[in-house]
């Protein structure tokens, strides 16, 4: 534990330049947007270079600290906040301001028309400094406050264009889900708080022995901590906030739908590690709830045919991929993939970006097409991005997919259900980029053309990084105890590229002609693809919705009528009437003051 | 004289009215004034429970409480006013567009 | 014996604000109740107390509904309660509330004591000296609450969409 003077100082500038960018963007909101894009991206770009500052020491192995304030002093309890560094907080550090520093940078060109720029660029400083509080914060509250306030700043976003009602649903539904998960975040700090009597990070470890004689205790935190990361990481029964949070504008989407906010549940439980593995049925929870998102996300993007709800569905399961490494107790090779993941996604989103602008506001990969000859840019970014998730060596995500899946072959059944995954996943994106680059244009707007120079140069950065991201800092996140043998894993992955991305195309074809009711032309592959992949495929499906989907639905709409009759009575007192309700609350506060107060009379 | 516990009986009683003001009255302005009564009686309670110590610093909370009260007046008036102007009613019933 | 008196204006003028069906009535009745308070007050020998609620509260705060009322028209009858459950209801558990309080009294008032009376000068030093951070505190969420009223009621109405 270091507070030497300099470093605090430091720490104090990289949390504190973006909540200045926000409150003068705040305080200037009605000054000219230029004014405001310079400030907010200057506190974010200085953020992001006091953190690579400061990152020599945290490599070090050196822990900073930084006072903050006492919050509030109980007998018993003391709240304080204070900022912490080490090398996992750099890494979240870097990766939160460089991402955001690039998404502010494109948001320039992308937000150009729009005429809340400036309330726009604001909240985005607002979601940094909240981010950066949630990984820098020394104890459980300080990250609950960052977590709160980054759903605050999520929801602002999502419902940034507030004129559409969908759009103001999908910022209530992702409020909502996430306050869902944010129970379990304070059950499991009110079950701490009074098991150990204290939310500090490095006392909860050094308490560690104490909690180890009560599971049950430890039991209880882990699974409020693992529903708090379900709802902010977009995990299995609480992911579907996610999908529709690509409502907000696509930076946006890049930032916080896909690099950062959603990876702060994966943040959670690094820090807190050895709860987690401590705890018992903790890491085998995480294990499922990261197989079933995974699963979840990678069947659903293959149907989708919305873009940015493919790339949302493929967060959905990349972040399973990361949970699945937690679960397996790989966490760095979970932050190892997050990191790669914010580099390849953010590509990809800010590609789509690109695409969305372009074609004015169209999403429907449908109405798209043979885009990589009108936007060559744009096509060559994206197939970068789409092929470093596909994890082709030497790409960033073959780095971090395949260290992942080296730790899965000591896990038999485990490391099938990941090349699986692996599958899915090139067969959504090679189905994807076809429907978008490939075949005949089908775009009823005028000549797409390229974007800005500032909505170009942070695509070339990320792309540039997705290329070799996962080769120069593969040694920081495996050890070299670990062996990863390279030549197998090679030949898996390309194996799985070669084969499955014709599968891709072969399929998106069939649906483009099944769309337009056009003659087929089928060459040999693609009768062969035809029906070896994909006649069996639809088949699957379909007997999996005729006989499983059923079931399940069948069960559910059970659920819900056995929910419906058990709340019949309530619902009955919900009159909607002001009284009423005010009523409801004076009955319990007469209750509390009869219990508080003791006997009566 | 008077003593502290006449006062506190009085403080609960109007309490108690103006909690069943709140609750039972559909005009807005006057959920607002059964409010107001409210938080009268709570100041009295506060006064009747200094009057032993006679510690100043209960009526300077008292006083502080006030102009909070004050302010919170002017913006609740203001956005019954708003509220008016749009549906044209004080009936609290009726502003449900809030509700979800 | 004042203080009885004072009492049952101020419970019986409360009792008026809260059952008659004319805001009106209500406003005048709530300021008659008011002034009662502040007579209380000047009974316990807050006579700084006493004056501002006076000033303020009775005078400039009720004057404000009052106004708001008879600018905006808004004294109109109204049908008084809606559903019979829901007043019985109010009436019963503030009944309760109250019967809890008054019956557990003793903890909220201890035995009296020595009973000064408290000047304006040292309200007026401790508010100055102690309290001065709250004093001017409170001057900026006055500030904020002009700014407020101005940004709400000062607003063209919008019809809903």
């Amino acid at each position: 534990m270091v507070t030497d003077t300099m470093s605090s100082i430091f720490l104090y500038m990289i949390l504190f330049l973006p909540l200045t960018g926000w409150l003068l963007a705040s305080l200037l909101r009605r000054t000219t947007h230029r004014i405001v894009i310079w400030i907010t991206c200057a506190t974010v770009l200085g953020s992001f270079i006091t953190s690579l500052i400061i990152s020599p020491k945290l490599l070090d192995g050196m822990v900073c600290n930084a006072k903050l304030i006492n919050w509030l002093s109980l007998p018993g309890y003391r709240f304080s906040l204070g900022l912490m560094a080490d090398k996992l907080t750099l890494l979240m550090m870097v990766m939160i301001t460089g991402v955001g520093f690039l998404v502010h940078m494109y948001s320039i060109g992308y937000m150009a028309d729009d005429r809340e720029k400036n309330r726009y660029f604001s909240y985005l400083n607002l979601f940094i400094f909240f981010m950066l509080f949630l990984v820098m914060s020394d104890s459980l509250i300080g990250t609950f406050i960052g977590w709160e306030g980054v759903g605050l700043c999520s929801y602002l976003l999502i419902g940034f264009w507030n004129t559409s009602p969908a759009n103001i649903a999908a910022a209530s539904k992702a409020f909502i889900m996430n306050r869902i998960g944010d129970i379990g975040f304070m059950v499991a700090m009110g079950v701490l708080l009074a098991a150990i009597s204290t939310l500090n990070y490095s006392e909860i470890i050094a308490h560690l022995p104490d909690l180890l004689t009560q599971p049950t205790i430890l039991f209880v935190v882990t699974l409020g901590l693992i529903i708090a990361v379900a709802g902010k990481s977009a995990q299995f029964p609480l992911y579907t906030w996610l999908p529709d949070a690509m409502a907000g504008p696509t930076p946006v989407s890049a930032l916080i739908h896909a690099a950062t906010m959603v990876t702060a549940g994966i943040y959670l439980v690094s820090r807190l590690s050895v709860l987690f593995y401590a705890a018992p049925y903790s890491a085998i929870n995480l294990l499922w709830m990261g197989i079933a998102t995974a699963f979840i996300g990678g069947v659903a993007a293959v149907v989708q045919f919305d873009l940015k709800k493919i790339f949302a569905y493929s967060t959905v399961s990349q972040l399973g991929l990361m949970v699945i490494a937690l679960g397996l107790g790989q966490v760095k090779f979970a932050l190892f993939h997050m990191l790669m993941h914010a580099f390849f996604k953010a590509l990809l989103f800010l590609g789509s970006g690109n695409i969305i602008h372009a074609l004015h506001g169209e999403q429907d990969i449908r109405n798209m097409g043979g885009l990589a000859k009108s936007l060559p840019f744009t096509a060559t970014a994206m197939g970068i991005g789409a092929l470093a998730m596909m994890g082709l060596p030497p790409l960033s995500g073959f780095y971090s997919k395949d260290a992942i899946l080296e730790v899965a072959t000591h896990h038999a059944g485990i490391s099938y259900l990941l090349i699986i995954l692996s599958c899915l996943t090139v067969f959504y994106l090679s189905r994807t980029l076809y429907f978008v680059f490939l075949g005949t244009p089908r775009m009823s707007t005028v000549t797409p053309h390229e974007g800005t120079l500032s909505m170009q140069i942070p695509i070339a950065i990320l792309g540039f990084l997705a290329v070799v991201g996962g080769w120069i800092t593969h040694n920081l996140f495996l050890a070299p105890g670990i062996e990863i043998s390279h030549l197998q894993l090679v030949i898996t992955s390309l194996v799985i590229i070669g084969v499955i991305a014709p599968m891709g195309f072969a399929w998106a074809k069939r649906q483009l002609h099944d769309h337009e009711n056009s003659p087929r032309v089928w060459s040999f592959f693609e009768i062969l693809y035809d029906t070896f992949a994909v006649k069996p495929y639809l088949y699957l499906s379909r007997m999996l919705s005729i006989h499983f989907e059923r079931q399940v639905a069948a069960a559910f709409n059970g659920f819900a009528q056995i929910a419906s009759v058990a709340s019949w009575g309530i619902v009955r007192l919900q009159t909607g009437s002001i009284g009423s309700v005010v009523l409801f609350m004076v009955v319990a506060i007469a209750l509390i003051l009869l219990t508080v107060l003791g006997k009566f009379i | 004289m008077i003593s502290s516990t006449h006062i506190l009986i009085l403080s609960s009683i109007l309490f108690s009215i103006g909690l069943i003001g709140v609750i039972i009255r559909r005009n807005a302005i006057v959920a607002l004034m059964c409010v107001e009564l409210m938080l009268n009686a709570g100041l009295l309670g506060i006064i009747g429970s200094s009057l032993t110590t006679r510690d100043p610093s209960a009526q300077i909370l008292v006083l502080f409480i006030m102009l909070i009260a004050a302010a919170e007046v002017a913006v609740g008036l203001a956005i019954i006013v708003m509220a008016f102007q749009h549906l044209r009613d004080t009936d609290l019933d009726n502003y449900s567009s809030m509700k979800w | 014996m004042i203080f009885l008196g004072l009492s049952a204006i101020t419970i019986l003028s409360a009792v008026i604000m809260v059952l008659s069906r004319r805001p009106i009535y209500s406003i005048i009745s709530l300021i008659v109740c008011l002034y009662g308070l502040g007579g209380i007050y000047l009974l316990t020998q807050s006579q700084f107390l006493a004056i501002v609620h006076m000033i303020v509260y009775a005078g400039a705060i009720m004057v404000l509904f009052l106004f708001v009322i008879m600018l905006m028209n808004l004294d109109f009858p109204e049908s008084l309660i809606r559903h019979k459950g829901i007043r019985l209801g109010a009436i019963l558990t503030s009944g309760v509330i109250a019967t809890i309080i008054i019956s557990r009294i003793d903890r909220f008032a201890p035995s009296d004591a020595v009973r000064q009376s408290l000047t304006v000068k040292a309200i007026g030093k401790l508010m100055f000296t102690q309290y001065i951070a709250v004093f001017e505190l409170s001057t900026i969420v006055f500030l904020s609450a002009t700014i407020g009223v101005i940004l709400v009621a000062g607003s063209r109405p919008v019809t809903p969409r």
